[in-house]
């Protein structure tokens, strides 16, 4: 399970630039950051070096903190500094881009594809030291806050 | 193209797959190279290269392996594309032959993952996913959310595929299980990564496989039984955003890009064995491979179209759910079926009158892609 954490350093993507930036204050949301072409218009997280489609260089955009679950699983059989079980999933956001996270939830069954989901905060294992590592996570948005998702049919 | 030699296996060994807690990669690989030698009875003086498959095997294993066997001396190349590094370094020879460089080659693929004790498998730590906590089941497993979110399936359905494939395995001795399973024991099992049980997984162990190819012009000096590759194809993953889970992108790419070059079709292949490293994963690449529509690779599997005695039997060696999944010898392993199979050596599993087989291997997972590499062969007798 992720627990909240509090301030704490943000996660450097191997190109050294800021892919995401802990909450500011109390608001317990954190600015995830993508990078746009400036000549295709395609979005990508997180951030790659140059557009993988144009190689043309990628201004830095910040993304919406609401987006719906695109699929999910629980695991059981956690990696070294993990703690098991936790939830991971995908959740598309309207820019385009789909994210991968650790899911927040205290209780699992609520996950279902198309749930409207809000970006968090909270440690999500411990490095090699010992050392809690924290990064956005999703949660569920509030009730009211969830989106009425058309039932998809195969297509 | 500039024409192109065709080629074709003459030999074939693999050991049984297992855990071989006490055996060293090297030791697994020599005994499937002993055993390709010895059924096969290509004398080593006619190898000119040596092409080794493996993900995690480490630092010149082919040559670790080839040393004690006398067969150093010759080129030997190492090839590592995850799961599937056998497949890739198969193709890797089946160039050199076709190219007019090589007359022979021979190909091991070898994997021990006992090394790793318990556990999945341990994945690149810089790659981001891994970094905030993607596993391989829990990758199979979104899929396979995904696809019951969409087309209606349930766990029970995926279920269906291990247990086909473990009733051809229980007629395979070279299995890791060689007993067959229930619904209720599948149900039951322990929970990996949501819906996966244990038993949706293929299980972890060791193993290695060989295969001798030659060019047409030398195969009948070895054997007038040889199989002929008809159709070699590998690609990578592309980046697509929010990309559609439940088709496999990459081997529907790479499944059309072979039928296109070899001018072959779904229809004209009689068994294929598939990368079925979990259940959702067999579902999938019977749409991907053209045997059955997008969404309806459950309705195939019911229909029994794909088991013993169906028109189109996929995975008779049992697959990886009943061999195990030693990464760089499941390409080769699958080959190796193959080729028994179209010399109507497959005993009980035997698939009757097989004259065109097809294989097919998906390799690891790495943020973004659907897999990073993706091989298919197609064999005819």
């Amino acid at each position: 399970m992720v627990n909240s954490g509090s301030q704490n350093k943000p996660e450097l993507n191997l190109s050294g630039a800021f892919t995401w930036k802990p909450p500011a204050g109390e608001s317990g949301s954190p600015t995830l950051l993508a990078g746009r072409c400036m000549y295709c218009n395609e979005t990508f997280f997180p951030l790659p070096q140059v557009c993988p489609r144009c190689l043309e260089a990628l201004e830095t955009i910040t993304l919406s903190n609401t987006g719906i679950l695109y699929t999910y699983t629980i695991v059981h059989v956690a990696p070294r500094g993990f703690t098991g079980p936790y939830a991971i999933g995908y959740v598309d956001l309207p820019e385009g881009v789909r994210l991968f996270a650790q899911l927040d939830v205290q209780d699992f069954a609520v996950l279902r594809p198309g749930l409207t989901m809000t970006a968090g905060w909270g440690q999500i294992r411990v490095d090699e030291q010992g050392q809690p590592v924290y990064s956005y996570t999703f949660h569920p948005a509030a009730a009211f806050e969830q989106v009425e998702q058309q039932e998809v049919s195969g297509s | 193209m500039t024409s192109l030699r065709a080629v074709h296996v003459v030999g074939a060994g693999m050991i049984r797959f297992a855990r071989y807690k006490e055996s060293s990669l090297a030791e697994l690989g020599q005994k499937a190279v002993l055993q390709c030698l010895r059924e096969s009875g290509v004398p080593r003086s006619r190898i000119a290269a040596a092409y080794c498959g493996t993900a995690t095997g480490g630092m010149l294993a082919g040559q670790r392996i080839l040393r004690d066997l006398g067969l150093t001396g010759i080129p030997i190349v190492n090839v590592e594309n995850a799961c599937s590094a056998g497949s890739a370094a198969f193709r890797e020879a089946w160039i050199a032959i076709a190219a007019g460089i090589y007359d022979v080659a021979l190909v091991v693929g070898v994997e021990k993952l006992t090394r790793f004790g318990g556990g999945t498998i341990p994945l690149e730590a810089e790659d981001f996913e891994v970094s905030q906590g993607m596993v391989m089941p829990a990758l199979y497993a979104m899929r396979a959310r995904r696809y019951m979110h969409e087309f209606g399936v349930t766990a029970d359905d995926l279920a269906l595929v291990m247990i086909k494939n473990r009733k051809f395995g229980s007629l395979n001795p070279f299995t890791q299980y060689q007993k067959e399973v229930s619904i209720e024991e599948i149900r039951g099992a322990r929970m990996i990564a949501d819906p996966f049980t244990l038993l949706h997984c293929c299980p972890t162990g060791d193993g290695a496989a060989a295969v001798i190819l030659c060019s047409e012009q030398v195969a009948s000096q070895f054997t007038t039984r040889s199989i002929r590759v008809i159709g070699s194809h590998l690609t990578s993953g592309v980046v697509i955003s929010q990309r559609d889970m439940t088709s496999p992108e990459i081997t529907v790419r790479c499944a059309r890009e072979l039928y296109e070059e070899s001018g072959i079709g779904p229809e004209d292949i009689d068994m294929a064995e598939v990368h079925d490293a979990f259940t959702i994963a067999e579902i999938m690449y019977y749409e991907a491979l053209g045997f059955a529509p997008h969404g309806e690779g459950v309705s195939l599997l019911k229909s029994g179209q794909t088991g013993i005695g169906g028109c189109i039997p996929v995975n008779p060696s049992g697959g990886l759910l009943s061999k195990g999944h030693p990464l760089g010898a499941t390409g080769i392993a699958q080959i190796v079926e193959a080729f028994w199979q179209l010399r109507g050596e497959a005993g009980a599993r035997q698939v009757p009158g097989a004259k065109v087989a097809l294989t097919h291997t998906t390799g690891g997972g790495i943020s973004g892609l659907d897999h990073g590499a993706c091989t298919i062969h197609v064999f005819a007798r």
